[in-house]
């Protein structure tokens, strides 16, 4: 490009209005447009990882399993653990829920701060009781505080129960802790207990749940079959089948939108460059009687416009980025301030930035709106420098 | 070898959606100019001296005829060409003011420098020191929309020499300035052609100016006839 080009382009960016009007709109547009694509992967990622680390894990093995020395390498952590479903009573409601007993080592640091627990007082053996951890969520809808006692009634399951019909007596327990994850639909089934109370009234409630190493959490699929185990292996997704499609058609309905929303942009962007143009006429014909070819008039209004769209949007993907890595304090503090319910949704989800899709709509958006932009400019090199005569 | 030869030259002009021609506005015009030369063209209004001008300038073709440049035949020349050869060979002067309202007073007269290969610095630079010569050297980063039109016109006079042009073309430069104002730009045109040796080949009803040229050609019914 000649030297004479760039130096036209520079001066129409920076001293023409529309062009920053056009700045401005864009990088306004792509702020919330790189702040969707990534509030919602991280609040997805965010979501899936509670139920992985405090519901499931990434694999379920169906039975008490132990890993030898060929998986462990692509194991973190096994826990055997062993749950049921049960009914709660209180004096003000019922709550049902899937009671999961484990062993005190099951609460690492990493699951204690997705509970939001602290150490747990497990020496607290004022009581004999059965201890039983809920959810604020529980904890509320049962009005219960915690050191409270609740009843539990183990649910009959359906094989068992026709051949010994045991007579389903209530057992006493006492709340010894109260967690929340801050994801309600998590928090509404899910209790915990001892691991070795629940084995006697689960007597086939045996699960392994198995936490993979990082690196091979992309390939869950694989992992299960080097397990290598008779026991039925299930895999989180297949366990949440539906909170997992629900992730995939809001991650596809959030990429229609963008694209829409570029499909708009992009007209914009066209109806920008013809104004550009008719604007500029009587500079074409000056500048092509100084000796710019209709090549470089080309040249010049399509970058004029395309540098434009194209630093407005790197301006608006900087700035939604920032805003992103901040939006916990944003959130946070419009939980403290204005909106109340906002405390009990999922708060501490770690900001995760998918630079591949934000890769694949910023570059979508620049080739549509070239194109729409290309199209619009074809004529600008055909302005005739002959106008200039007829002036007076 | 002629700087500029124009031969049999025919130009008339459609009009409306009737595609036949009017009857032709220049009618076997022919002109030789050399190097160094300073050429006045007049004529009545509306004779069709900014046609003729337009077509020596290669700006538009003619209906019939050959316009050659420098030996060539300039029919055959492509938009690229065309382009180069309005940058580096020949420079413009019009009535109207052109200047280019987004860019300075020195940004206007280096662009030429710069569409030429110049980069913007040594561009600017080459153009200032063009402009100290006219005594605008105060005026480089006005607008022009902030300037006089004595002084537009002065840094139009800039632009068009800043790449030494073989040949100079305008169309009645002085056309809408006050009489002082008139004499001052059309000193330093003459005398700036003179200095780089470029031939001038100038457009004007004022009959003082014309004077100064080596050759004055007046065009009436539709001939350019020596005066
Ligand atoms: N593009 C055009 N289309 C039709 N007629 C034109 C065009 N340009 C000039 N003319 C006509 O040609 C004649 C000569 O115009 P012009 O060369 O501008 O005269 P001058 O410069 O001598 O005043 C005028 O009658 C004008 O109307
Ligand atoms: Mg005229």
């Amino acid at each position: 490009m000649k030297e004479a080009v760039k130096f036209w382009i520079k001066v129409k960016i920076l001293r023409t209005r529309y062009l920053h009007r056009c700045f401005i709109l864009i990088a306004a547009i792509t702020i919330p447009l790189t702040m969707a694509l990534i509030f919602t992967e991280s609040m997805m990622s965010g979501i899936a990882e509670k139920f992985i680390t405090v519901s499931d894990g990434h694999l379920q093995v169906n039975g008490k399993f132990s890993a030898d020395d060929e998986t462990e390498k692509y194991i973190s952590r096994t826990d055997v653990v062993c749950s049921g479903p049960v009914l709660l009573y209180s004096k003000s409601g019922t709550a049902s829920l899937l009671l999961k007993g484990v062993n005190p080592e099951y609460f690492t640091s990493d699951r204690l701060k997705h509970l939001r627990l602290n150490v747990l007082d497990s020496n607290d053996s004022s009581s004999e009781l059965p201890h039983i951890i809920i959810s604020s969520v529980t904890a509320k809808k049962l009005s219960l505080l915690q050191g409270d006692r609740v009843a539990l009634l183990v649910m009959p399951n359906g094989t068992d129960s026709n051949k010994n019909k045991t007579v389903m007596r209530p057992v006493l327990c006492v709340v010894s802790a109260i967690y929340s994850t801050g994801y309600n639909q998590l928090d509404e089934t899910l209790a915990f207990t001892d691991f070795d109370f629940s084995c006697g009234i689960f007597p086939a409630g045996y699960t392994t749940e198995i936490i993979v190493k990082a690196k091979y959490t992309s390939a869950l699929n694989e992992v299960r079959w080097i397990l290598n185990t008779d026991l039925p292996v299930s895999t989180w997704k297949s366990k949440h089948v539906s909170i997992y499609e629900n992730f995939e058609v809001s991650r596809q309905i959030i990429l229609l939108v963008l694209f829409l929303v570029i499909v708009i942009e992009a007209f914009y962007c066209s109806s920008v460059s013809s104004e550009l143009v008719n604007d500029s006429m009587r500079q074409i014909s000056i500048v092509k009687m100084l000796g710019l070819s209709p090549s470089d008039v080309r040249l010049w209004a399509f970058f004029s416009v395309e540098t434009t769209v194209l630093f407005a949007s790197l301006s608006g993907l900087a700035l939604g980025l920032i805003l992103s890595f901040n939006i916990k304090n944003i959130l946070n503090m419009l939980s403290e301030s204005v909106i109340e319910t906002f405390s009990s949704y999922l708060l501490d989800f770690s900001v995760i930035v998918p630079y591949g899709r934000i890769f694949i709509v910023m570059s979508a958006m620049i080739i549509i709106s070239s194109f729409f932009v290309f199209i619009s400019l074809r004529r600008s090199g055909r302005i005739p420098i002959l106008q200039l005569f007829t002036e007076t | 070898m002629p700087v500029i030869e124009l031969c049999n030259i025919v130009k008339s002009f459609q009009s409306g959606d009737n595609k036949r021609n009017d009857p032709a506005i220049l009618d076997s015009v022919s002109l030789t100019v050399e190097k160094g030369e300073s050429v006045a063209i007049t004529g009545k209004s509306g004779t069709g001296k900014s046609t003729l001008l337009s077509i020596a300038g290669l700006l538009d073709r003619p209906t019939s005829g050959k316009v050659t440049y420098f030996g060539e035949d300039t029919s055959s020349f492509s938009e690229k060409k065309l382009a180069s050869i309005r940058n580096i060979k020949t420079g413009f002067i019009f009535q109207a003011n052109l200047l280019l309202e987004d860019f300075t007073a020195l940004e206007n007269v280096a662009f030429p420098a710069m569409i030429s290969g110049l980069t913007a610095n040594e561009a600017m630079k080459k153009a200032s020191e063009l402009i100290n010569e006219t005594g605008l050297s105060d005026r480089l980063r006005y607008y022009p929309s902030k300037l006089s039109g004595g002084e537009k016109q002065r840094l139009a006079v800039c632009r068009a020499l800043i790449n030494k042009p073989e040949i100079v073309f305008a169309d009645e430069p002085t056309g809408s300035l006050d009489e002082e104002n008139a004499i001052r730009v059309e000193e330093m045109l003459f005398d700036m052609v003179k200095r780089r040796d470029s031939t001038l080949i100038l457009v004007t009803h004022n009959v003082e100016f014309a004077s100064h040229c080596d050759k004055v050609y007046e065009i009436k019914n539709h001939r350019l006839n020596a005066v």
